[in-house]
């Protein structure tokens, strides 16, 4: 009795023991995941992210994506949910920098263009007035 | 908002330390995390990420707060690997966003600075075109007045010419191609021999000053003449005298000397013949010579002309 109620006992966190480590392994897959980075980097293309400034982490996040594609077949949805976070933040901060590289040409432009135009200014105020 | 951020501060410091001191002494420490904490360093301190991605660099503080409890609790250098890299990111996207806000921030604010230098420009533009529009304006009034006030002028000389030739007209004078004459017959003015004005030749200088102070432009040439009685110098010399005679009366009724001008002819320039009593009376006489409005008398030719000679030339008198 005395045995049988240690061995039911042995068994007993073995069998907790046991769900709880089936239960890491086999994980529920990252479906919504996937598609939040999937989301994210086609945004980050669109974006123009895939040339210029951004290229490197672009190239990153497209290459993440993939080889979390690939783990999430072979159903290690440990890896495919890592890398597709990573993928994630990688294609957001690939198109910040395409969007802030876009905004700073901007605002050179308009700089010069503004500087060009107080200078026909100050031509014309010095030159037509008696 | 800046002294909040700096109680804010404080705390997290000593959190971010505490974890530090934790790490040295129980955890071995990883690259990834001390990356992670170089990037969340680098755009906390960066006071463009403090006004523009606030919300941004939360969420990197809170990534770099999971990784670095993954790295004390679980030991998972894997995990611990994967959210510190997040934790990096998120820092650097922060820096990113910040730049790209404070970007649009300027071009809007350079926008509007444009704006207002185009507008200022418009309003240069336009004043200076009212300014020129202005002074063509009285260009053209001013040219315009001008152009009125010399019609008016030579209107009003226009008419006192008329005035005076009407009033001239009236005390006999005659029109003749030297300009208007008056002749006046000495027995009018002066007893015989004599240069002594009568009293009865008042009415007609009084009369001829006031033409003169009416008509400033005009001036006068009194000439005398005589009979052919007597010698030629003493007809020369009474005829000097009485023409004298004549413009000193002018002048004493306030006729300006430079005005009147006299010139002696003797018995030259008969109007009649001389050897009749009635002929010679009419041959003693002063002539009035009006000048044109210029101030210009024409004058005689030669000192023995015969009657009805024609002038030949013209004598300029210096205007005034």
């Amino acid at each position: 009795m005395d045995i049988n109620i240690r061995a039911m006992k042995v068994a007993l966190v073995g069998a907790i023991a046991g769900v709880a480590f089936t239960g890491c392994a086999s994980m529920d897959p990252p479906t919504e995941q996937m598609a939040a980075s999937r989301t994210a980097v086609e945004q980050a293309r669109m974006s123009g992210a895939g040339e210029g400034i951004a290229s490197a982490d672009y190239t990153s996040a497209r290459t993440k994506l993939d080889r979390a594609e690939a783990a999430f077949r072979g159903e290690d949805y440990v890896l495919a949910g890592r890398l597709a976070r990573e993928a994630e933040v990688d294609a957001q901060l690939a198109q910040a920098r395409a969007s802030s590289a876009k905004s700073r040409l901007a605002l050179a432009e308009l700089e010069a263009s503004t500087r060009a135009l107080r200078e026909e200014i100050y031509r014309a105020n010095s030159t037509s007035v008696r | 908002m800046k002294r909040k951020q700096f109680k804010l501060g404080i705390p997290a410091l000593l959190v971010a330390s505490a974890f530090a001191a934790g790490c040295a002494t129980h955890t071995p420490q990883l690259a990834s995390v001390q990356a992670a904490h170089e990037a969340y360093n680098a755009a906390a301190a960066d006071p463009r990420v403090r006004t523009h991605a606030d919300v941004e660099l939360g969420r990197a503080r809170a990534s770099l707060a999971i990784a670095e409890e993954e790295l004390r609790d679980s030991g998972d250098s894997a995990a611990t690997n994967h959210l510190a890299y997040l934790a990096r990111q998120r820092a650097i996207l922060a820096t990113e966003v910040a730049a790209q806000r404070e970007a649009d921030e300027r071009i809007r604010m350079a926008g509007l600075e444009r704006d207002r230098s185009l507008l200022q420009a418009r309003t240069a533009e336009a004043d200076r075109a009212n300014q020129q529009a202005q002074i063509a304006t009285m260009q053209a009034d001013s040219a315009r007045r001008q152009a009125i006030s010399a019609q008016t002028d030579a209107e009003i000389q226009r008419q006192r010419a008329a005035q005076l030739e009407a009033d001239l007209i009236a005390m006999q004078a005659v029109k003749s191609e030297r300009g208007l004459i008056l002749t006046l017959q000495d027995d009018v003015l002066f007893d015989t021999g004599s240069a002594a004005l009568k009293s009865g030749a008042m009415r007609t200088i009084d009369r001829l000053a006031e033409l003169l102070r009416n008509n400033p432009e005009r001036r006068v040439q009194i000439e005398g003449f005589t009979d052919s009685q007597g010698s030629d110098s003493y007809n020369l010399d009474l005829s000097e005298r009485r023409a004298a005679s004549v413009r000193t009366a002018l002048l004493a009724r306030g006729v300006p000397m430079d005005r009147v001008s006299i010139q002696p002819y003797g018995e030259a320039f008969p109007i009649a013949s001389n050897d009749t009593p009635s002929g010679r009376q009419l041959n003693r006489r002063v002539e009035i010579v009006f000048s044109d409005p210029q101030g210009v008398v024409v004058g005689r030719t030669g000192m023995s002309g015969s009657m009805g000679s024609q002038p030949q030339s013209i004598i300029i008198v210096p205007a005034r």
